[in-house]
């Protein structure tokens, strides 16, 4: 498990990528050559990082008569969220919960 | 056409997963806390019970409906799913949920291809976009993940 949270990390370290994850979460189910003319990028460029995004689980695609189409797969980021983020933001958010209640009663 | 596709790798055998999915021995131990009753096969009824919490909150008795449309245990599961959560959702259309088990080194390799078309309510909802509706696919995936793997969900 630790080997696909590498690849999440690394897939959404790279700056293109992160931008077509945006891209498919602003309309979602594109074509690769869709995706081409939102990015100053050679067709390959384009190729190589959906592939990234597609072995970390981010993307993932589904074809449709002759058309492949790529979709935002927001399974693995919420997995992050719930075994990373989590766990350290809980604590800290208890503590202001906490704090809020006990300033609001003094009022 | 809105297409919404979520896939999560599980370390169990696909028929855990099925079994994870459409018995109400298991459904409503992660996620939502939902009772879910399939009757499987084509044709069949499929019904989601509100937990607890949610009667507590005034929903419907059934809060999802809809019918099984292709069965193929455990690798495939195509149902329409017609979200009633409150009147204004239960006014939009119809949708399709197909699930598709693939078993890939000892692994089960799920994916949710939830088809929305001209229901942007029960799409906003299920995609996790709405942040008090609790968080849609993703987090029931990434739950059922966790109870398969451990045997405990998350909580909350």
């Amino acid at each position: 498990m630790t080997e696909d949270d590498d690849r999440v990390f690394k897939a959404l370290a790279d700056p293109t990528r992160r931008f077509l994850l945006d891209l498919l979460h602003a309309r979602d189910g594109r074509t690769q050559s869709e995706l081409e003319g939102e990015l100053a990028m050679s067709r390959f460029g384009v190729a190589k990082h959906l592939k990234v995004l597609e072995e970390a689980g981010l993307v993932v695609t589904r074809r449709v008569g002759r058309e492949k189409l790529h979709h935002l797969n927001p399974v693995p980021i919420r997995l992050i969220h719930d075994r990373w983020i989590d766990k350290y933001t809980e604590p800290r958010v208890a503590a202001l919960t906490e704090l809020k209640a006990q300033l609001e009663s003094e009022e | 056409m809105s297409v919404q596709v979520n896939r999560v790798f599980i370390n169990a055998k696909p028929q855990q997963v099925w079994d994870g999915i459409t018995s109400p021995e298991f459904n409503d131990k992660y996620g939502f806390r939902c009772v879910s009753e399939y009757e499987l096969k084509v044709g069949g009824k499929f019904r989601a019970l509100a937990s607890k919490e949610m009667a507590a909150h005034g929903a419907p008795e059934i809060i999802i409906d809809g019918e099984v449309l292709e069965c193929d245990p455990p690798r495939r599961l195509v149902q329409t799913w017609h979200a009633m959560f409150s009147p204004e959702i239960g006014a939009e259309p119809v949708t399709t949920l197909t699930w598709e088990l693939e078993e890939q080194y000892g692994s089960t390799r799920l994916t949710v291809t939830h088809e929305t078309t001209d229901a942007p309510m029960t799409a906003a909802m299920t995609s996790g976009e709405i942040a008090d509706a609790g968080g849609g696919w993703p987090y029931l995936l990434s739950d059922l993940k966790t109870f398969l793997e451990s045997g405990a969900p998350m909580g909350g």
